[in-house]
């Protein structure tokens, strides 16, 4: 007899449209460290994106039933939510917790060392964080073939479309990259 | 690393989405009740005899003793962030994905190799001679005797959301989505693709295996049993009780049923026993021949339990962990170990 631990296949999509409370845990899980490094990226304070991070997930909780797998990928949504409140703490000068709140969730104070790890997440410059802008077809194939130095041909076979169709993804999703790094 | 931050905005929307979860629930029953007066009245003795029956629960569960056998004897912090654990080759083979790579850890907690694994690991078993490891897009097969990696599979269906990883009958099955592709160790090659998609198109919910079989619960409730070695369908029961296969032990299936765990018989889904664990998710198990471990949570609250049960379901003892979730489990010497998602291991006898 060996080891069995919850299911690791279940996509994103399907954590999120369930009503799980597991399944949303491990969703969490999943992008925690991604969205309080977006957050730090952009607000070059760890106070606010750790509040953003807890109003977004927050937000995504309470809404989790309206989120339709065929509409989009789970990380898109959630980065949408992730921009609108991005984009109304710049406004107000402020995280808003009204979702917190609602949820009845406290603020958390953060600690000398959650600090240096939020700040840490912001400067990541890891292939990861520039990716995530990237949809999830163009992430996967950039993944694929500039990190983990798969070829075009073996990429295109294990996606079941064509070389041509993965050199696309891969040359569009570096182009995103190389804009978002100020580059052209 | 601090983990305070993540840790304490874990727990609190563990506890706000399980309220969510309760008035949804409220929410469903809502309009029943307002509809059929009569239905009220037949809920209400049913809740009368339900809450009597749970008396009787609660009462039993009072009686399983909760602090005494299983002890910890030690916790390691061995990597920034936890995952996927698995013992063999008188080792455990620790998955590091913030570093990506695999480290095979003494019985003492000493880290004695670092494997280097591109990618995200999604699972990682020791079997079949050899360590395997599940990526996003690999599967690489590490031998234990030089520590290196010698062979490189890219499963025909990439594990891009995560993927599971078994050992068959001479043989190691790779689970994605609904795929389970079968790996040859002989010639470092899949071989055999199976669909797990059920009739009405559902995916499979979850699986185990044992030497013999691989059972597969499909999205409309039936079990569906595969030959272990060669992927051939074995049959389709309806488990007595409804529940996700946490893992399969000659012939047995335990499943996560209720506020607990029930072991059914994998050849004609017969209910073999059945245990409450007071009201909890199951997070992980683990076993061997001396006993079975189970890793939950209470859904009231509080902190996560390591139960251990023998091998007719009766809890031999309980244990309040220090840490919250887990992300690994295994036995080793008699042990097992638990990887918490802080990276830390709680070793417990």
């Amino acid at each position: 007899m060996g080891q069995c631990m919850r299911p690791a296949v279940v996509s994103d999509e399907a954590l999120l449209a369930g009503t799980d409370p597991a399944g949303f845990e491990e969703f969490y899980a999943r992008h925690v460290d991604m969205l309080l490094g977006f957050f730090s990226r952009r607000t070059r304070n760890a106070d606010m994106a750790a509040d953003l991070t807890a109003e977004t997930f927050a937000a995504a909780l309470q809404s989790r039933r309206r989120y339709r797998p065929q509409s989009g990928a789970a990380v898109a949504w959630l980065y949408g939510i992730a921009k609108k409140k991005l984009a109304d703490a710049q406004r107000r000068g402020y995280a808003e917790r009204k979702a917190c709140r609602r949820l009845g969730m406290e603020r958390i104070e953060l600690t000398d060392a959650d600090i240096a790890r939020i700040d840490a997440l912001g400067d990541s410059t890891t292939a990861s964080a520039l990716l995530e802008v990237l949809g999830p077809e163009q992430r996967a194939a950039v993944r694929a073939h500039v990190v983990h130095e798969r070829s075009y041909a073996d990429i295109a076979a294990a996606e079941h479309v064509s070389e041509a169709v993965v050199r696309k993804r891969v040359s569009r999703g570096l182009a995103t990259v190389r804009r978002r790094m100020g580059g052209r | 690393m601090s983990k305070d931050f993540v840790t304490t905005l874990r727990l609190q929307l563990r506890e706000a989405a399980e309220r969510e979860a309760q008035r949804s629930r409220a929410r469903r029953a809502l309009p029943e009740v307002r509809l059929r007066p009569l239905a009220v009245t037949v809920a209400l003795a049913l809740l009368l005899v339900a809450l009597v029956f749970a008396g009787v629960r609660l009462d039993d569960h009072r009686q399983v003793p909760t602090t005494v056998a299983p002890q910890i004897v030690a916790r390691v912090a061995l990597v920034d962030q936890g995952g996927r654990i698995s013992s063999g080759f008188g080792s455990m083979w620790v998955a590091d994905q913030a570093a990506g790579r695999v480290l095979r850890v003494t019985p003492t907690g000493a880290t004695s190799a670092a494997i280097r694994v591109p990618g995200t690991i999604a699972d990682l078993d020791a079997a079949e001679g050899a360590v395997w490891v599940l990526t996003d897009s690999r599967l690489y097969r590490i031998d234990p005797a030089s520590n290196r990696v010698v062979a490189r599979i890219v499963p025909p269906v990439p594990a891009s959301n995560g993927g599971g990883l078994f050992a068959g009958k001479g043989v190691m099955w790779v689970t994605v989505g609904r795929s389970l592709m079968r790996v040859q160790p002989r010639t470092d090659a899949v071989d055999r693709s199976v669909d797990l998609l059920g009739r009405g198109g559902e995916q499979p919910r979850s699986g185990a295996v044992d030497a013999n079989a691989i059972y597969v619960l499909r999205g409309d409730g039936e079990m569906l049993t595969l030959d272990a070695r060669t992927g051939a369908r074995r049959g389709l029961v309806r488990p007595a009780v409804p529940g996700d296969p946490l893992i399969a032990h000659d012939g047995r299936v335990l499943l996560e049923s209720g506020s607990g765990v029930a072991a059914i018989d994998g050849r004609s889904g017969r209910l073999l026993w059945r245990t409450s664990l007071g009201d909890a998710r199951i997070n992980g198990v683990a076993g061997d021949a001396r006993a079975l471990w189970v890793q939950g949570t209470p859904t009231g609250g509080g902190r996560d339990q390591l139960w251990r049960l023998d091998a007719k379901g009766d809890v031999r003892g309980a244990l309040p962990l220090p840490d919250i979730g887990v992300t690994g489990m295994a036995p080793l010497a008699g042990r097992v170990w638990l990887m918490a998602p802080t990276g830390t291991v709680t070793e417990v006898r």
